[in-house]
């Protein structure tokens, strides 16, 4: 626990020092505030345009009342961004660590390898967790100041859902960073993994399945949608990230650095 | 004494080169460990080997009598380990390394703050709060020897401690290791052998991978076939009657002759030269050196 606990601090001086962990943070609460306002402000900049749209035959309705759903539109529309964002932040997470054979003293003076495993998996949650749910309280506080409220249906659980599929993807991250040597190939790995749940999900009948159907977002607030048909993706979710980060650990051990 | 590490017929292969073909070694305790081959004869491979890093294709290896194990690296408590170019975590200071390093041995707070600062000051380091990100070669291999002696190894493993440093840094370096040896044994891998000459008492030559030549470095010094003495006379017509009275002797340049031989011998070739009041420039006592029995080995 001691070693751990060591590791983490270590975890945290890293992400300060080298200003990972407010770079990430910077990139929610800036994506945060542009979700409203970009949501506040289209509309009047459509009207200062109004003319020039016109003649080119664009018409728009100018009695448009902007509304929180729209805010939330552009919330799920730059959380990818969000999480690429810290994809490429914290991707290199264990392969910079090959790259320089920094681990190398620590692990031959006998510390345990799944706890670098553990330390490292604990901070990316945090800062996700971190930077998610900022980002989402700022969207809300802010569209109670600017926006005209409307009801909004299953709006936690979108939000709920979104976060999950994040800690989907940092399962992915340590798996292929114990499988690969390249931060290059652990964003390939990532990447491919979604890409091709994308790609599948193209097909309806398992589409709602798959834990891609999560980052649905604005698509399950309405109230037509039933979330209890969706509790299948979220578990099959769960068990595909714990599957990975426990696969990852007998993998690490087996890995020659 | 008691052997500390024991290796038998190892071997590994990276895909189709063999690096290892049966090596077997043992290091005796409290020794200085000269660990001697070429670039790429595989001595950083045989000491990924002992701290567990790399898994071994056949073979046994035992620190402290017991068995290294692949991946789990209980046997490294015993270890400490300074790699030719030591990585540290550049955006720590030493003292805060330490203290990782410290935690992860699981050692006490307190004794992890006398043991840094004591071994921050053996390495000449005590002053520095900088972070790691601006430190020299010579500072970052002193600071690796000092992580590496924090949990006061039974067995120090160095690997190439010396290649990468200028001659100072160099020197620092192994007057350091020099001075470990009551508290701990060393095994330094090199190929500069007059670094293995100033400082080890035991030496093992590893060549194609396989140890060709081991022991203690005395007894190797006695096995030096170079043994001999070096005469420079005035004359170029003195140097051949000498040739012609000693037919073995090797004329090195027109007034220098290598002659084989103990005391006995150079004596005896004296004697010669007064009777024949032959005038003498110097005479030199060769030094049975590593380096001429090592490339004798080698080369066969």
């Amino acid at each position: 626990m001691r070693s751990f606990v060591a590791f983490l601090k270590k975890e945290f001086m890293e992400g300060g020092r080298t200003f990972k962990i407010v770079g990430i943070i910077a990139v929610f609460v800036i994506l945060a505030v542009m979700n409203t306002l970009t949501a506040k402000f289209t509309p009047l900049l459509m009207e200062l345009l109004e003319g020039e749209l016109a003649q080119a035959g664009i018409s728009f309705n100018a009695e448009y009342e902007v509304k929180t759903i729209d805010s939330w539109i552009q919330f799920y529309k730059n959380m990818p961004m969000g999480l690429i964002a810290f994809v490429l932040i914290f991707g290199g997470t264990m392969t910079k660590e090959y790259d320089k054979g920094s681990m190398i003293l620590l692990l031959t003076k006998g510390f345990a390898r799944y706890k670098v495993i553990l330390a490292k998996l604990f901070l990316l949650v945090l800062v996700w967790s971190v930077g998610y749910w900022l980002s989402f309280g700022i969207t809300v506080g802010l569209n109670s100041f600017l926006l005209e409220s409307v009801e909004l249906y299953n709006f936690i659980f979108a939000a709920l859902c979104w976060y999950i599929f994040g800690i989907f993807v940092i399962a992915l991250i340590m798996l292929f960073s114990v499988i690969f040597k390249s931060y290059g190939m652990v964003l390939l790995g990532t990447g491919g993994v979604v890409a091709a749940l994308y790609l599948i999900s193209i097909a309806p009948s398992i589409a709602k399945w798959l834990p891609i159907i999560l980052i649905s977002g604005v698509g399950f607030m309405s109230e037509s949608v039933d979330v209890s048909e969706y509790l299948g993706a979220l578990i099959i979710c769960a068990i595909a990230s714990v599957g990975a980060i426990v696969a990852s650990i007998p993998i690490f051990n087996k890995k020659q650095i | 004494m008691a052997d500390i590490l024991k290796i038998s017929a190892l071997e590994k292969s990276f895909g189709e080169k063999k690096v290892l073909t049966g090596l077997d070694m043992s290091v005796p305790e409290h020794s200085i460990f000269g660990f001697i081959g070429r670039n790429g004869s595989g001595k950083t491979t045989t000491m990924k080997a002992v701290l567990g890093l790399i898994k071994a294709d056949a073979g046994e290896i035992f620190v402290c009598d017991e068995q290294v194990k692949f991946g789990q690296t209980r046997t490294n408590r015993n270890i400490g380990y300074l790699p030719d170019v030591p990585e540290f975590y550049p955006f720590m200071t030493p003292r805060e390394y330490l203290t990782l390093c410290g935690e992860s041995l699981g050692m006490k707070n307190d004794e992890i703050a006398k043991r840094s600062a004591e071994l921050l000051e053996m390495v000449g380091l005590a002053g520095e709060d900088r972070r790691i990100k601006g430190f020299s070669r010579g500072m970052k291999q002193r600071l690796g020897i000092a992580q590496a002696l924090l949990g006061r190894p039974r067995l120090l493993i160095c690997d190439e401690p010396t290649s990468a440093l200028d001659p100072v840094g160099r020197s620092e370096v192994l007057d350091i290791l020099v001075s470990l040896k009551s508290e701990t044994t060393v095994i330094f891998s090199t190929h500069i052998l007059s670094d293995v000459e100033r400082i080890c008492n035991e030496v093992a030559l590893l060549e194609k991978g396989r140890i060709v030549l081991g022991g203690s470095i005395d007894r190797l010094k006695e096995l030096g076939s170079a043994e001999g003495f070096e005469i420079k006379l005035t004359q170029g017509c003195d140097a051949d009657r000498l040739t012609e009275r000693y037919t073995d002797a090797r004329r090195k340049d027109e007034l220098t002759l290598r002659i084989v031989g103990g005391e006995d011998r150079k004596r005896e070739v004296l004697s010669f030269l007064i009777e024949n009041r032959i005038a003498i420039q110097r005479v030199e006592t060769l030094e049975p050196s590593l380096e001429a029995l090592f490339m004798e080995v080698v080369k066969k």
